[in-house]
């Protein structure tokens, strides 16, 4: 008898297997793939992929679709896989509905590094000492990891001293964080007269970036990576939902796993950031929907959260390029707009006593 | 008495501190296979610092624990987990899980990295439900059940776990009378026919004398007394560790102690009666 045969005679199927999770990932890259293609046809010129696809290379067409479209769709995919997965993530290892890394900060710790090192590589010491021009590349990200990883740890060391984790301490934390490095990097624009080269609300309000293949690469990168280590994790993370000490009974190494996660949340935002700015709301909304149609498992949880937020940041990329016909619209304004009443919705739940309150 | 058994876990004076106050001062405490320890005291004596230390959950800041003989500490964190199981008093979920879920997150020890269930994992999460009585509730979100049903859940959780050790931390405190005894009820038949050995927190000094065999009394952090439950449930020292006035007789069903506490007014009356 196979092991599934002898599960199922005992009355418990398994819910989770190698084959269910390769499925997920399959059956989600289909429908992202179909996503992708509507996002194609949208936009304020009206094209035919295919025939776009058999055009020679100057021809308009296949500008718009593989030129200016396609790049930017796929970006937006990249962004919208991080910051869903993000979010999955952190409200798991807080065990916080309200957490993602836009509203705890993270997003904006990454933003502040990250145009610190973009206009440092623009002044003539960065060339100088080899870290201007291309270099960029490896430094924004660079710092904007850093920038996150720290936010990340400081959120954690506010939760912890005030003894008893208090959802939302963690969150007014976050807050005022990030109205604190939206100040920062309004400041340091002017001071830098970088408001006119790059345009502030790239940054603050958030906008799909594209600036060139290699960023594109660098974000398809950490996303990967950041999938690995929570993959990995998944585990821990379903244990943590029982609290802290309910998983170490477990035999969970809390604070190798909080590590862990920490470390692949700034990886995420590291790759979003940079070519995005803080998009707020993708980690805090994508994985509610998610959770109500895979449950709580992390293990389901976290891909589909994934792909959810690939799926979401595309369509509201296409919506944020056309809604004002030729005037383009910060993606950030969209989802913010999805976002702040879905926020609120939670907010009252949560206060009401249903989920996450102080123990 | 039957000569001491080997010991499956046993703290040798352990002492724990939270800054300057010290929560445990040198406890000693053994517990062999098929054998129930009783942990009793007031509140704040230490009861629940003792069965976190135990449970590896908590590092003493004094003394050793020593699991099977080897030093708790030693012992890797997967199989510390695989030999000793926890049951809080109270379990909190930050998302709303299904039965069977929770039931299989107690095989966490047992699985790898990525967590995937094999099928003996079902198989011992299947039994486990079966044992602790909560099968039929498989399906069921875990926050639509009673008070009862969701620590017979967390039971079957621990015992999914394979454990040989089952520390309770005052398992039946938001339990009505009938749960409490069913629930024990399990836990006493678990020790014996499965050599379980059993540490449990009882706030109920009564439960502890019908469940338990042998009791540990702790005061502010200190054992005050240990042994067989009518060794332990004593007129005095009952009356010296909780600092007030208690009746304490024989019972005429189990003939174990039954303790009861007394009101000023009966307080009061009884010391009229002593003084004539």
């Amino acid at each position: 008898m196979t092991p599934v045969a002898t599960a199922a005679a005992s009355g418990l199927v398994p819910r989770v297997t190698a084959r269910r999770l390769l499925l997920l990932h399959g059956g989600c890259a289909a429908g992202l793939l179909v996503v992708v293609l509507l996002a194609i046809l949208v936009g304020p010129v009206a094209v035919d992929p295919l025939a776009a696809w058999r055009a020679p290379p100057d021809d308009p067409a296949r500008v718009i679709v593989f030129g200016a479209r396609l790049p930017r769709i796929v970006l937006a995919a990249l962004v919208g896989g991080a910051l869903g997965l993000a979010g999955a993530a952190l409200q798991a290892l807080l065990s916080n509905p309200l957490a993602c890394p836009h509203v705890l900060g993270i997003s904006g710790g990454a933003a502040l590094l990250g145009i610190v090192a973009m206009i440092g590589a623009t002044l003539p010491a960065a060339a100088a000492l080899g870290l201007g021009g291309e270099a960029a590349l490896v430094v924004v990200p660079a710092a904007a990891f850093a920038g996150a990883l720290l936010t990340a740890l400081l959120v954690q060391s506010v939760a912890r001293s005030s003894g008893r984790v208090t959802p939302h301490t963690l969150l007014l934390t976050g807050v005022v964080f990030n109205a604190f490095a939206a100040a920062l990097i309004t400041f340091i624009n002017t001071l830098a007269d970088f408001y006119r080269a790059h345009g502030i609300l790239a940054w603050v309000v958030g906008t799909i970036t594209v600036r060139g293949a290699t960023w594109t690469a660098a974000s398809a990168l950490t996303l990967v990576a950041g999938l690995a280590l929570l993959s990995a994790s998944a585990r821990d993370l379903n244990a943590l939902g029982l609290g802290e000490e309910g998983a170490t009974s477990l035999g969970v190494d809390v604070v190798r796993a909080r590590r862990a996660v920490y470390v692949a949340v700034a990886l995420l935002v590291a790759g979003a950031v940079p070519v995005s700015g803080m998009i707020g709301f993708v980690g805090l909304i994508v994985p509610h929907l998610v959770r109500l149609v895979v449950g709580s498992d992390q293990r389901l949880v976290l891909p589909a959260a994934m792909w959810a937020g690939a799926a979401f940041l595309v369509l509201a990329d296409a919506a944020a390029r056309t809604v004002l016909g030729a005037t383009e619209l910060p993606v950030g304004v969209i989802t913010a707009l999805c976002g702040g009443p879905f926020f609120l919705l939670l907010l009252r739940r949560q206060t009401a006593g249903a989920l996450g309150e102080p123990r | 008495m039957s000569a001491p058994t080997e010991a499956a876990l046993e703290a040798r004076a352990v002492g724990v501190r939270y800054g300057a106050r010290a929560a445990l001062v040198d406890v000693d405490a053994r517990v062999a296979p098929g054998e129930t320890l009783g942990v009793i005291g007031p509140n704040g004596s230490g009861k629940s610092t003792l069965i976190r230390v135990l449970a590896g959950v908590r590092r003493p800041t004094g003394g050793d624990v020593l699991l099977g003989g080897r030093p708790l500490h030693a012992v890797s964190r997967r199989e510390r987990a695989r030999t000793i199981a926890l049951v809080p008093q109270e379990t909190h979920l930050a998302f709303p899980i299904r039965v069977r879920d929770l039931v299989l997150l107690g095989r966490a020890p047992h699985t790898g990295r990525f967590g995937l269930e094999r099928g003996e994992d079902l198989r011992a999460a299947h039994d486990a439900m079966e044992r602790a009585e909560v099968l039929e509730l498989a399906e069921r979100s875990v926050d639509e059940l009673s008070g009862g049903e969701r620590q017979r859940v967390v039971l079957a959780r621990a015992l999914a776990q394979d454990a040989r050790i089952l520390l309770l931390d005052e398992p039946t405190a938001f339990l009505d009378l009938k749960h409490e005894v069913v629930l024990l009820d399990l836990v006493r038949e678990l020790c014996r026919t499965r050599r379980l050995a059993v540490v449990v927190v009882l706030h109920d000094l009564n439960l502890a004398a019908m469940y338990c065999d042998r009791l540990l009394l702790l005061d502010r952090g200190r054992a005050h007394a240990t042994g067989p439950p009518d060794a332990v449930l004593t007129y005095a020292d009952l009356c010296a560790v909780y600092g007030t006035e208690l009746y304490v007789a024989p019972n005429d069903v189990t003939g174990q102690r039954v303790v009861l506490p007394l009101s000023r007014e009966h307080r009061e009356r009884l010391a009229r009666l002593d003084r004539r």
